[in-house]
């Protein structure tokens, strides 16, 4: 019997790697589909997980002022903050930020602080002694940045310089008057309006790119196994193979094992080389990097999981199927009805809430569920669990409802 | 030994369940050990299903298939290593060489190891192939993909080869090779059943033959066993001039005339089956002298297994 199985195992092994356009079907177009997707939607899903922007500060202050824009800005989510090591010239930080090696650039100028203070002072005291120019502060903007994120950017500035401005008064004041207030007691007249989503959106996953498109386009190419393996089994059917191997000693159970393995190789070669191209290739061409998580090796059983519910459904696919143009054009129809109720082409997080509870009858769905908890929430493998199951479960049913229809056909030709 | 029954066929019908009509209508037949037997019918008489039963793919719905010493023993039940099928189809995988196809084959019959190279060896010699054993079967012609088709079936040295319309589609010299090589397998003692739409095949190879229609075995004989019991049914003559229209028209309206065909002042005439004795044929003869036309030549009953068939199946196109 295990000669039967290695000799079934080799002979599909040799139609699939003799194939070339189920290659380029299995292998090629996939990859091509992360690389493209992937880069492009790359700023669409920077949006999606929260804009950052990156952010020199050149802070020529000694000072409170100095010190407290930068906190600002380093302590908002919204920022990636680069303070350089030596002060660059303002030509120099000019140009940068024209070429788009920052988005935005901070100037806090020399005696800031200072200035403000004597300032604060004059306002307080009338005397002109203490009368400074009002401290400016420049910032540098990316020509390519979008208007309404200039806006934001100068609205959060502006805010930061006013709250800072409001403090050095009340400070002021408090030195007249005597007051022992200390800075941190001072009262608070309005409270702070809260993002309402702020805690809701923290337990979303937010992919990147990547994490969305490697996985997403990777599970596709993994079911797209559907078009040769179902086409390969409609043709023997109709090329009169299976009539043979009836006639003959080995069981059909050894022929369909006979392809299960090999395809079964063939999707962990596709989701290792995708994973791979996210991780090595992506970065080289300007792209994400592919973030695995901590827990990568939890990846193995849910894409042996996927395997089987791929494999699955093209043998019920072939079973049902009278041509192999048949098996082509239906497997492949419904592949892309899959990957796009799944989420593969439409990010499932962009979906109207009644689509995202659609999506759960697809296979696909669950598959790209499973990559995104590990890539993104950092699950383990107890963390899948669901979403192996599932899949299994999928396959399993397929795997039956395929192998009765099939032994109907054979038994009633 | 050689008139030993080989394939038993006892009182075996099949029904499907889309059909009111049996495919198969309690057939009885008895193939001999070392027979080259022939199954003739027209498309939809009931061979394929015949032969589906025999191979083992179909269940009979009432009766009882044996092949083989074991004929106790129930066709479901029986192993297949004493059969081969050569279907209708190339059943090959085109991608693959032949040798590929030949050990792929090979295995799924159990064999492995040096026995399975020597069997490639064998068959590829005896299907002349050894020159293209690595060649893939999409590069070959019709003729060598039938080759291979053969070679398959061979593979585990069967003692009944059951082949299906195994010459569609090739040349005359291919055809003569298989011919050649089944002649040979049958003088080796291997026990050959045969299908074929093309009666001179039948003619050339099978010692049996059986005609099957409607489900039912309607002939079974040797050849000229056939022709013999049959010799009544076909008149065929020629005239010096041609048959006029309103003869012709006399003639095919004679009661037992199943069919009449004038050309080129020959004529034959078909006689229906049940006729019951010899005076059509003095009918048929004064309605050609009262016409003032002189017989140049007459031969009565089915000169080739082609005329019978025709004869016992009628003309009528089928599904």
């Amino acid at each position: 019997m295990f000669n039967m199985l290695k000799a079934a195992v080799i002979k599909e092994t040799r139609i699939i790697f003799r194939d070339i356009e189920a290659l380029a079907i299995l292998f090629v177009l996939p990859a091509a589909f992360v690389l493209i997707m992937s880069l492009a939607l790359q700023d669409a899903f920077r949006e999606q997980a929260g804009i950052k922007f990156s952010m020199l500060i050149v802070n020529k202050d000694k000072g409170e002022v100095g010190k407290s824009l930068v906190d600002a800005f380093v302590e908002s989510h919204y920022f990636d903050v680069i303070i350089p090591e030596s002060l660059p010239d303002p030509e120099t930080i000019d140009r940068e930020t024209n070429e788009g090696k920052y988005q935005f650039a901070l100037v806090i100028p020399e005696k800031a602080t200072s200035h403000a203070v004597e300032n604060s002072k004059y306002l307080l005291t009338g005397l002109k002694k203490y009368k400074k120019d009002a401290v400016e502060i420049k910032l540098y903007v990316d020509p390519a940045i979008r208007g309404d994120h200039r806006s934001v950017v100068l609205a959060t500035l502006n805010r930061s310089i006013k709250e800072i401005e409001n403090t050095i008064i009340v400070e002021a004041i408090g030195r007249r008057s005597g007051s022992k207030s200390k800075k941190d007691d001072k009262p608070t007249l309005f409270s702070e309006v809260k993002d309402p989503f702020e805690n809701r959106i923290s337990d979303k996953p937010s992919p990147t790119s990547v994490q969305q498109n490697a996985p997403g386009w990777g599970l596709l190419a993994m079911f797209f196994l559907v078009i040769p393996l179902a086409g390969t089994l409609v043709r023997e059917r109709s090329e009169g193979n299976l009539l043979r191997l009836q006639t003959m000693a080995a069981p059909i159970s050894i022929l369909l094992a006979g392809k299960i393995v090999p395809y079964f190789v063939v999707n962990q070669i596709q989701i290792g080389l995708i994973l791979l191209e996210g991780v090595y290739l992506l970065p080289l061409l300007g792209g994400e990097k592919l973030e695995m998580g901590p827990h990568p090796e939890a990846i193995i059983p849910l894409s042996f999981a996927i395997s089987f519910a791929a494999i699955g459904y093209g043998l019920m696919v072939a079973a049902f199927c009278r041509t192999a143009e048949q098996a082509t054009s239906f497997g492949a129809t419904s592949i892309l009805i899959l990957g796009a109720l799944g989420g593969i082409m439409v990010p499932k997080i962009v979906m109207p809430p009644l689509m995202q509870e659609i999506t759960v009858f697809s296979p696909m769905s669950w598959g790209l569920d499973g990559f995104l908890a590990i890539f993104v929430r950092g699950a383990d493998i107890s963390g899948i669990l669901l979403e192996v199951g599932v899949m299994l479960a999928f396959g399993f049913i397929c795997l039956t409802i395929g192998i009765i229809r099939f032994n109907y056909k054979l038994t009633h030709a | 030994m050689e008139d030993e029954e080989f394939v038993a066929v006892r009182k075996v019908s099949k029904m499907y369940s889309n059909s009111k009509l049996p495919a198969v209508d309690n057939i009885d037949l008895s193939i001999r050990q070392g027979s080259f037997f022939g199954l003739l019918g027209p498309n939809g008489a009931g061979k394929t299903t015949l032969l589906s039963m025999i191979c083992g793919l179909l269940a009979p719905t009432s009766g009882s298939i044996s092949i083989g010493p074991d004929s106790a023993k129930n066709r479901q039940s029986q192993d297949n290593s004493l059969l081969g099928l050569i279907p209708q189809e190339l059943a090959l995988y085109p991608t693959l060489t032949a040798g590929e196809n030949l050990a792929f084959f090979g295995a799924m019959q159990g064999l492995s190891g040096v026995p399975l190279k020597n069997r490639i060896k064998t068959c590829l010699e005896i299907t002349k192939l050894v020159a293209r054993v690595n060649d893939k079967v999409e590069n070959f012609s019709g003729g060598l993909k039938r080759r291979l088709n053969l070679a398959i079936g061979l593979l585990h040295e069967p003692k009944l080869l059951v082949l299906d319309e195994p010459t569609v589609g090739i040349d005359p010299q291919s055809r003569n090779f298989i011919f050649d090589s089944l002649r040979q397998l049958n003088n080796e003692g291997m026990t050959l059943i045969y299908t074929t739409h093309y009666m001179e095949e039948a003619e050339q190879l099978c010692d049996d033959i059986a005609i099957i229609d409607s489900g039912k075995i309607i002939a079974r004989g040797t050849l000229d066993e056939l022709l013999h019991d049959n010799q009544c049914q076909s008149i065929l003559f020629r005239t010096k001039n041609p048959l006029p229209s309103t003869l012709i028209e006399k003639i095919s309206a004679l009661p037992f005339v199943e069919k009449i065909t004038s050309a080129n002042n020959k004529t034959e005439i078909l006689i229906g089956n049940n006729t019951p004795d010899n005076n059509f044929l003095a009918d048929i003869l004064d309605s050609i002298r009262n016409a003032g036309l002189d017989i140049t030549s007459l031969t009565m009953g089915a000169t080739n297994l082609e005329q019978l068939f025709l004869q016992l199946t009628g003309t009528q196109l089928r599904d």
